[in-house]
């Protein structure tokens, strides 16, 4: 069931209005349910793998806790079961794949295919399992909440990743749906719309997927204004999707993290990956990037010695790759994103800090272009698979051969940058709801109606899923 | 260890290791991570600093912007948890 289809629509009223009917003890109760029956619509078995894990990574939590001795054990037997469950599936389900006759790989394909989700209720699990063992949470006693902070339906698909200690304290407090609280979430969900609906859906009309596709047969103009497009595509599509999901959540009384802050106005590739899948970055800095970082600080405390400064940020863009995909591809994008990092480290290597309003305007420029350039180079092995890319930067090295690229997404693009600039400048995402009624008014009406107006023109319904 | 203490040992390896200016005029309540004057990885170093001058290890989820954004935030989060160990 897509976020963006009329079925998801009278499945979140249906969903509200049985939630707001029963007593609070069973509303928990109906929402996993109903996570379940989501998850159902899209695979009939995976809701059972979904299960398994929940009843063991409960048992282990409670056992991690209790455990005088052998705490760690625990834990990495914990880490071993997540961690061993996505690469089984993949590597291994996908290897097996391509080597079973078609009959068979049929028969088994529930056990071959990635699960749609399984990449975020895993990480969810481990950092519920190390919290546990840094004592910065105590194990739930309450299974049914447990199930729930990993099956929770607007978050399982795609994220926004979840940290128990913020998520299940708001499963057992009594919630409350205040006017505010209700428009706050109508105006997240008509954003989302917004930028998943009308600028990622003009976007993909525009989208010139022919460059994409095949590099070779055109000039470097074209193909890197293909990459620009598409990455403003996928963001769109993402940080519409993640609004959506969080203004739907809203409406039950559960809030669900930030994704995104105006990235494109980053300063650098740093920042730039604190404001681009922030729920994603910020799990992979506190889980793998700062315990790698501090074990090698133990051991020479400075911050410029070399391999201090590299090691960290390549370890962890690495694992990004990895589970963006187990692709050569991804493990390349990967590495391309730690190597920019790398880079902006060594050139940082004795420069004193300097705070962002004294940098001279036309530097700030320049440096937000740079970075839209080497995030879109970046996109290339995102894209397409290594053939493809080695061809792509090849043909992108070479000059201009003459081919004029399609304009017309640009004021699609422009019109994103300002939607960001706008919320990025006041400091508020909401901001529209400041608005004089007028222009809220304006805003209301086109919004469905250019929404109704681009699925329209759309061959098919968009579904999306990240990674 | 008083707070003033703690707060100029803080200060003066925020001056010296992460802005690598001893002359920068830092207010106790200037954010040094959310206004973009450090990128939020260097809070790896200051886990290590709290580490290895005041012996106390805070995990790795706890070093946040929200918790530590400023000296004196850094300096209160210190505090805290001495006088937890105690």
């Amino acid at each position: 069931m897509s976020i963006l289809s009329l079925d998801f629509l009278q499945f979140v009223l249906i969903t509200l209005a049985i939630y707001y009917l029963l007593p609070g003890r069973l509303q928990n109760l109906s929402l996993l349910i109903a996570s379940y029956y989501f998850y159902y619509t899209w695979n009939h078995y995976h809701p059972l793998l979904l299960f398994g894990l929940t009843i063991l990574v409960f048992g282990l939590g409670h056992w991690l806790h209790r455990a005088g001795r052998g705490r760690r054990l625990i834990l990495v037997l914990g880490i071993l079961l997540n961690v061993g469950l996505l690469l089984w599936f993949l590597i291994g389900g996908k290897t097996l794949y391509n080597t079973l006759p078609d009959a068979q790989r049929f028969d088994l394909l529930p056990l071959l295919i990635l699960p749609v989700g399984l990449s975020y209720y895993a990480l969810n699990s481990i950092s519920y399992l190390i919290d546990i063992h840094l004592r910065l949470i105590k194990p739930t006693s309450n299974l049914i909440d447990f199930a729930l902070y990993l099956a929770w339906y607007p978050k399982l698909i795609s994220g926004p990743l979840e940290r128990a200690r913020r998520f299940l304290p708001q499963l057992a407090e009594k919630r409350r749906l205040s006017d505010q609280d209700l428009a706050s979430n109508l105006t997240l969900i008509l954003i989302g719309l917004f930028r998943a609906s009308i600028l990622a859906g003009l976007l993909a009309l525009y989208l010139p997927s022919v460059p994409l596709l095949a590099p070779s047969d055109y000039g470097n103009p074209v193909l890197l204004w293909a990459l620009v497009t598409y990455a403003f595509y996928l963001y769109n599509q993402f940080a519409g999707y993640t609004d959506i999901v969080r203004g739907v959540s809203g409406l039950f009384g559960i809030q669900l993290s930030r994704n995104f802050n105006a990235p494109f106005f980053s300063k650098d590739v740093s920042d730039f990956w604190q404001r681009w899948h922030i729920s994603l970055s910020q799990w992979l800095r506190d889980y793998i990037y700062l315990p790698i970082s501090r074990a090698f600080l133990r051991r020479n405390p400075s911050r410029n010695n070399i391999p201090n400064l590299i090691v960290p940020p390549m370890a962890t863009m690495l694992i990004s790759g990895l589970w963006h995909g187990a692709n050569w591809n991804h493990l390349l994008w990967g590495a391309l994103i730690g190597l920019f990092i790398v880079l902006e480290n060594l050139r940082a290597l004795g420069r004193p800090a300097v705070v962002e309003a004294a940098i001279p305007l036309r530097r700030r420029i320049s440096e937000r272009l740079w970075l839209i350039l080497l995030m879109t180079i970046a996109t290339v092995p995102f894209v397409l698979d290594l053939k493809q890319t080695l061809i792509f930067f090849v043909k992108l090295i070479h000059g201009w051969d003459g081919q004029m690229f399609d304009l017309r997404p640009i004021w699609v693009i422009a019109l994103s940058l300002l939607v960001d600039w706008i919320q990025h400048r006041h400091g508020d995402e909401l901001i529209f709801r400041t608005w004089p009624a007028w222009a809220r008014t304006v805003l209301l009406a086109t919004i469905p109606l250019a929404v109704i107006v681009v699925i329209h023109l759309q061959s098919a319904p968009p579904v999306f899923i990240y990674p | 260890m008083d707070r003033n203490q703690v707060l100029q040992k803080v200060r003066e390896f925020t001056l010296n290791e992460l802005l690598k200016n001893p002359n920068y005029d830092l207010k106790d309540d200037e954010p040094l991570f959310s206004s973009g004057l450090i990128d939020s990885f260097a809070m790896a170093q200051v886990g290590v600093f709290i580490e290895t001058e005041f012996n106390l290890y805070i995990p790795d989820p706890e070093l946040t912007v929200e918790n530590m954004d400023t000296i004196n935030q850094i300096t209160d989060k210190i505090l805290a948890e001495l006088a937890a160990q105690q």
